[in-house]
């Protein structure tokens, strides 16, 4: 009997709990479905009654969106920033971080320092001496140059986490590669980089992240239209929309942006969930 | 260990610290030189001249600036603390109840955070919009029209609009890292708890707050240097920094000054401001939690 | 194993020169970008034709893309090519040109010529007039017209050349910038509406807001304007001061003499901008639409008035409207009803940066858009009015016939065609002017701020700018 109130309890609990969760899912996914099915509609019937399902289902928005909006030129100049951001911060930040980690050297402290205070310096602050630089160099509007920034910027953070992952594993394996007359730059290859590869997939998911979605730098440093990135290239869409009036073409883009993101979330979301409980920061 | 291999760490570390120092230490040193000068976009270098003080002296009989100060000031009183406090009672309520679809409500929690500020914030303007928006809709079916806004529009709510934003995007992201320390506190401190009879939320206030101190001292600091960053993105798609300033904020004014109104050399004392504001109440709120251990 | 090492060191060296060589040869291409198949196709034709006599010329414009469409430039940039064998127009045309131009401006590499507006959103041509960025251009106006049946000077529109907008330094009466095109900006309407109702058209302020009474009860609102973008009330604001003070009112202000703002007769003005939204006028939810939500609710018969131009019509050709909707234009009310009705022409801006590097090539294609064929294009494609004295004429044929009445706004007794702009800033000045006389309407409108708080803080602003011209002048 009273193992029976105990599971009522439980119960009703539970149910409460669940209404309190589904309730807040809804605030959290009602945006996206509310644009979702505006993706669909026709102009008119957006501006007329902009909460009946639409009519049909209208694809042309999304031709639009495709054809008009430059959508997949944004897509690809985001995908090749941060791919390429990514691979450039690993190559660069895999062995300084292994450097600091196992060794003292002349400065090493210094270092150390400057990095962990640069962790607040975040690009928006230094966008305009930024912007001088590479139109110095001619590297405005130019998406090898905003990757390598990218980079840098998150090399403060990405040592930081990864001195201090580095810092943890034990020295065994790479004292018997040493003996086994290893050189150090195959015992970084060989040995830290697989034991690091938590570490490191870390890293690159929570970079990649704020890369393919990094707004200030990108709005300085890429104003030509076949140049932009994702962020830039939306904003511009909800610019452009207003002299367009073409909602229905900005909604789709909108989805069809976030369709492959959604889709690499739910794809990689162990690993992210996991990452950030492990690094703890965020760029 | 083994004799140091100088020429191994001067590979590793000199090609890292010469990119470090042309993008980041040059252009952050560039900025503060930039910030005594009265550079525009047509005339920076050796065209411009140094000014001393004077931008600085300016920024503080700007009511523009003040404006966008007290917003941004405004904007970190209030989304930090709201922020983790959603993010906390998420991360409890998720790690202590035995529901079977809790992973599916940690994924849809965290989604926010994962797409770009961009998205967030067209996605948040059409929410607020006051025809076609689902707030005032809401409101309406609620017959609660007295409660209808022009959100974005109106001065006294444009700000808030900006900070519901920043919370939605943000909670996930910090809950997840809770949902991790939570993990990490043994169980037999929440089961002793209950063999004491401790109910839900007393065990939240009593256990789960004061064992995550530490962690929630790290996230302050992270959701406050997080809000004046990630505004300046929100503020900027939503609003522009409208109605009449409302919901400018510190790095947006920047923005304006330096690109809109090409004073490079104001923009980079407003950027300079902001960052040792940052970096102070950073390192002063570290120093508070830290202390309380 | 020191080998290896040095190998590993070169691997590294040589990725990062990689990375910097790829990346110049990169930004080398983007310097063309955007024109590139433009500039393939055209360098194909000159190889095929073998042209080698006609100089090979290049001509980069920048043109901001607005409620006109590209159609009008596409086709006028090949109409001048079609009759300059050897040149090649390299056209940047978007809604964001100023953000694309202004690195291309900082870094030296400016274009040859621009149309983009002193009062755009993005201040890039108030910055440039700062620092006196543009290249004077009264000689284009002296000399012959493209027809060369005349002196070009006479062919604009009178007034105009000679206002601030075209020669913005004071003291100097230099042409800096060329008009564009014309039109008058006034309270658009739904003529079918009115004559079905039978309402007349406020000539003053009682009948205007005594015509809010009677649309009221018919569930409509009196007004509503571009709520974010409050520069558009630049259509009331600036005629109803000059109707109330004349243009001696108007002067003052475009030159921020003391008290010019903050005086009885501009507060009067204010202050029925305020009465709008404070005695209910306005239409619920203005404040927070952008221009095209508050047109669409408007031509949706929410409102009944809207402030805006001529190019409303084709901007807003595929949104919803209310079943018979007729464009028509009216002046805004006046306070006597024996006040001329002042109309605040639409006319923006050509320049040419005094970067440019074919300034001589820049200026033969502003002549060229003077030409009747440009004016006519621009009517068939864009639906409106060069500022030349025979544009309503030639463009009568093209443009719909509601755009054509609107313009017959002057033909109206007692109205007169008003030329707006500030005086040039003085350099390093951190003020928007626009944004300080405009921006507070929002909160004036929200009731936050009364009239005599926004003349005010107007004024203040002014001083401000009063300062920062002695300390220049200095």
């Amino acid at each position: 009997m009273r193992i029976n109130t105990n599971i009522v309890k439980r119960q009703v609990t539970n149910w409460i709990l669940r209404l309190f969760l589904i309730l807040t899912s809804f605030i959290f996914l009602y945006p996206f479905v509310w644009n979702l099915l505006s993706s669909f509609k026709t102009n008119t019937e957006y501006l007329t009654d902009p909460y009946s399902l639409p009519a049909g289902l209208n694809f042309e928005n999304y031709i639009n969106a495709v054809k008009k909006a430059n959508m997949a030129s944004y897509f690809l100049n985001s995908i090749y920033v941060v791919v390429l951001a990514t691979i450039i911060l690993l190559v660069f930040v895999v062995p300084i971080s292994y450097c600091l980690a196992r060794y003292r050297f002349f400065g090493s402290k210094v270092i150390l320092n400057i990095y962990m205070a640069c962790i607040f310096l975040q690009a928006t602050y230094i966008m305009i001496p930024l912007f001088l630089e590479l139109q110095a160099v001619n590297g405005l509007d130019n998406r090898t140059m905003l990757a390598l920034v990218y980079a840098v910027m998150q090399f403060p953070f990405a040592i930081f986490t990864l001195r201090g992952f580095i810092s943890a594993l034990p020295t065994d394996y790479e004292e018997a590669a040493r003996i086994d007359g290893g050189s150090n730059f195959k015992i970084l290859l060989n040995v830290i980089i697989p034991l690091c590869k938590p570490g490191i997939a870390t890293i690159t998911m929570l970079t990649a992240m704020g890369f393919w979605n990094e707004y200030p730098l990108a709005l300085v440093i890429m104003t030509d239209d076949t140049k932009k990135t994702l962020p830039i290239g939306l904003a511009n869409l909800f610019e452009v929309q207003k002299y367009a009036t073409d909602w229905g073409a900005l909604f789709a883009g909108l989805i069809l942006v976030l369709i492959p993101t959604a889709g690499i979330y739910l794809i990689g979301q162990r690993q992210l969930l996991l990452g950030i409980s492990l690094g703890g920061l965020k760029g | 260990m083994a004799k140091k291999p100088k020429l191994f760490i001067a590979v590793c570390t000199l090609p890292v610290i010469f990119l470090t120092l042309v993008f980041m230490i040059f252009p952050m040193f560039n900025a503060i030189y930039l910030s005594f000068t009265d550079s525009t976009a047509l005339n920076v270098g050796t065209a411009s001249r140094f000014i001393g003080l004077d931008n600085y002296k300016y920024m503080f009989q700007d009511k523009s600036f003040f404006q966008s100060l007290q917003n941004t000031i405004k904007l970190m009183a209030v989304v930090p603390v709201l922020t983790l406090f959603f993010s906390l009672i998420f991360a409890f309520v998720l790690t202590q109840s035995k529901l079977r679809e809790k992973a599916f409500y940690r994924t849809i929690f965290f989604f926010p955070s994962i797409i770009s500020l961009t998205i967030v914030g067209i996605v948040w303007s059409s929410v607020f919009n006051p025809n076609k928006g689902i707030l005032n809709h809401l409101l309406e079916l609620l017959n609660l029209e007295n409660l209808q806004h022009a959100w974005l529009g109106e001065s006294k709510t444009a700000l808030w609009c900006v900070a519901a934003a920043l919370i939605w995007q943000a909670a996930g992201y910090y809950m997840v890292m809770y949902i991790a320390s939570i993990d990490g506190i043994s169980k037999e401190v929440y089961e002793a708890a209950d063999v004491d009879g401790a109910r839900g939320i007393q065990k939240f206030f009593f256990i789960t707050i004061p064992l995550l101190r530490n962690v929630i001292g790290i996230t302050y600091v992270l959701s406050l240097s997080g809000t004046i960053n990630l505004s300046f993105t929100l503020s900027n798609v939503m609003t522009a920094g409208g109605p009449n300033g409302a919901s400018s904020v510190l790095l947006q004014y920047m923005y304006t000054q330096g690109m809109r109104n090409a004073n490079f050399g104001y923009a980079m004392a407003i950027a300079m401001f902001t960052l040792a504001a940052a970096v102070v109440l950073s390192l002063l709120s570290r120093r508070l939690t830290d202390r309380t251990d | 194993m020191k080998k290896r090492l040095f190998a590993a060191f070169l691997a590294t060296t040589m990725i990062f020169a990689g990375l910097t060589g790829c990346s110049s040869w990169d930004s080398k291409e983007s310097s063309s970008a955007g024109n590139s198949d433009a500039e393939n196709s055209a360098g194909n034709s000159a190889d095929q034709t073998g042209e080698g006599n006609a100089a090979e010329q290049e001509l980069n414009i920048a043109v901001f893309q607005g409620g006109f469409g590209d159609e009008y430039w596409n086709g006028v940039v090949e109409l001048f090519e079609q009759e300059h064998p050897g040149v090649t127009v390299n056209m940047t045309i978007s809604p964001t040109v100023a953000d694309i131009i202004r690195p291309q401006i900082v870094a030296g590499n400016a274009p040859d010529f621009m149309a983009l507006n002193d009062s755009s959103e993005d201040g890039l041509i108030l910055s440039l007039m700062k620092d006196k960025g543009l290249m004077e251009i009264t000689d284009v106006f002296d000399g012959q017209n493209y027809a060369e049946t005349g002196i070009l000077r006479e062919d604009i529109k009178d007034g105009l050349l000679e206002s601030s907008k075209c020669a913005p330094y004071t003291g100097d009466q230099g042409i800096y910038l060329a008009p564009f095109n014309t039109g008058p900006q006034g309270l658009i309407y739904n003529k079918t509406l009115f004559d079905e109702k039978g309402w007349k058209i406020p000539a003053t302020w009682d009948e205007f807001f005594a015509l809010g009474d009677t649309v009221k009860e018919d569930g409509r609102a009196l007004f509503t304007y571009q709520g974010i973008y409050p520069g558009y009330l630049e259509e009331v604001l600036w005629p109803a001061i000059a109707s109330a003070g004349g243009m001696e009112a108007i002067n003052a202000i475009c030159s921020y003499e003391e008290g010019s703002f903050n005086n009885e007769t501009v507060l009067k003005v204010l202050q029925k901008i305020a009465d709008i939204s404070t005695k209910g006028y306005l239409l619920k939810g203005t404040v927070g639409m952008n221009h095209t939500e508050s047109q669409s609710e408007m031509m949706l018969g929410k409102a009944v008035f809207i402030t805006n131009g001529t190019w409303m019509e084709s901007e807003m050709a595929e949104a919803p409207r209310e079943e018979g909707f007729e464009f028509a234009m009216a002046p805004i009310p006046t306070f006597h009803a024996d006040d001329v009705h002042y109309v605040l022409d639409s006319c923006e801006q050509f320049s040419i940066p005094a970067g440019a590097k074919n300034p001589d090539l820049a200026k033969e294609f502003i002549r060229f858009l003077y030409s009747d064929e440009s004016v006519k294009l621009f009517a068939e494609k864009a639906g409106a009015v060069y500022a030349v004295k025979a544009g309503r004429e030639l463009a009568k044929d093209y443009v719909s016939e509601s755009t054509y009445n609107m313009y017959g706004i002057y033909d109206e007794t007692s109205t007169a065609s008003l030329v707006m702009n500030f005086e040039s800033l003085p350099s390093g000045c951190k003020i928007n002017v626009s944004d300080e006389v405009f921006n507070p309407i929002t909160s004036v409108v929200n009731g936050e701020m009364t009239a005599e708080q926004w003349a005010e803080s107007v004024e203040a602003a002014f001083a401000q700018i009063r300062s920062d011209k002695e300390a220049a002048d200095e």
